[in-house]
């Protein structure tokens, strides 16, 4: 692994990680939320939303609908605040291929549901799911892959921790 | 490399440990279990049949069938006889005032649902977006029968809602588990949305 150079790559990786530290948040926040009147809460949605997949065991599904979000908020928090920067970085990445597998499982075997990756919010796939969602992903793996590949970028705190002290003379 | 890979295992650890503790604290419901019994019914007429008159979306055949009827008209609870229903038995219970739901996505619901079926998707109970779906799901009493149906087959969405409107209060709910795969490989009819019986 490199570190990014030039002042334009490092900006464009402090964008990289907004993005994708805000958007993990942001559906952490919906895969959370506590439950509202009629409105489910988030874990007890987005567990029945991996259950349609039927790929876990349901001890599994009850787990990982916890844990995901989790995940989500911790990785994608580090990753706004460019602290620890590649590790966050590198749980998305782990996280994003895991979504990308389940959905490619999903158009394999020809089912006919919705991703549920962010409650009804769409990003750039709407309706069940379909390729469309596998390009999806691919784009947010590789902005989530940069600041793995290229370090924090600009404005991280890994760059004030990682600061070298000053030689003595 | 060896430095991120054990900083990013802590992270998952950390994300584990929360995940358990958020878990214990809200568990979720992945099935319909043991339904609760329907409460009693409560006095006077089925808000159902007032649904019918002020929105006009449920439809004349399920609101002329509810009016002045409570859902003790179900002669089985889903606590007697499970959740799980055939399609004749389906139509049995929409005969003497159940409503139908469909669990489906939008577009499968406009290409052709079951007469007098209200659109209620899994997504509806997710968002404040979505949430004026459910709104009609106010003027029933808490023991109004439904019939829940997705595709048929393998679809978990009937599932999902049935869940759903459970932790919502209600305890009246069936799963019709052919779906509309079955309901026209038996030749029933569907209507669009603009074909609605009034």
């Amino acid at each position: 692994m490199t570190g990014a150079r030039s002042l334009a790559e490092r900006l464009l990786i402090l964008l990289a990680r907004v993005a994708i530290g805000g958007l993990m948040i942001f559906t952490a926040y919906l895969k959370l939320k506590p439950a509202d009147g009629l409105l489910a809460s988030g874990p007890q949605t987005f567990a029945l939303n991996i259950k349609a997949y039927q790929i876990l065991p349901d001890h599994l599904v009850m787990l990982a609908a916890f844990v995901i979000p989790w995940a989500e908020l911790l990785a994608g928090l580090l990753l706004l605040l460019g602290l620890r920067t590649r590790a966050a970085s590198l749980v998305l990445c782990l996280l994003l291929a895991s979504f990308t597998a389940g959905v490619v499982s999903v158009i394999a075997r020809g089912m006919n549901i919705e991703c549920g990756c962010f409650g009804s919010f769409k990003l750039l796939c709407s309706g069940p799911i379909t390729w469309c969602k596998v390009g999806e992903n691919a784009l947010l793996l590789a902005l989530a892959a940069w600041p793995l590949v290229r370090g924090p970028g600009l404005l991280a705190v890994d760059s004030l921790l990682d600061r070298p002290t000053q030689p003595r003379v | 490399m060896n430095r991120t890979v054990a900083q990013a295992s802590l992270l998952l650890l950390l994300a584990l440990g929360l995940g358990a503790w958020d878990s214990a604290r809200r568990p979720v419901v992945l099935g319909l279990g043991s339904p609760q019994p329907p409460a009693a019914p409560e006095g006077g007429a089925n808000p159902a049949a007032t649904t019918g008159q002020t929105t006009g979306q449920t439809t004349g055949q399920t609101t002329g069938q509810t009016t002045g009827q409570t859902t003790g008209q179900t002669d089985a609870t889903p606590a007697q006889q499970g959740p799980m229903v055939s399609i004749d038995r389906a139509r049995e219970l929409v005969a003497a005032g159940a409503v139908w739901i469909d669990a489906r996505l939008p577009h499968q619901f406009a290409e052709g649902h079951i007469e007098g079926a209200e659109l209620l998707p899994p997504d509806a109970f997710t968002s404040a977006g979505e949430a004026s779906r459910l709104e009609f799901l106010n003027y029933f009493a808490k023991d109004q029968a439904f019939v829940i149906y997705c595709d048929g087959g393998d679809c978990h969405a009937s599932e999902s809602v049935a869940v759903l409107l459970k932790q919502a209060g209600f305890t009246n709910l069936y799963i019709m588990k052919d779906g509309v795969i079955g309901w026209t490989a038996r030749q029933l009819p569907l209507v669009k949305p603009a074909g609605d019986a009034k």
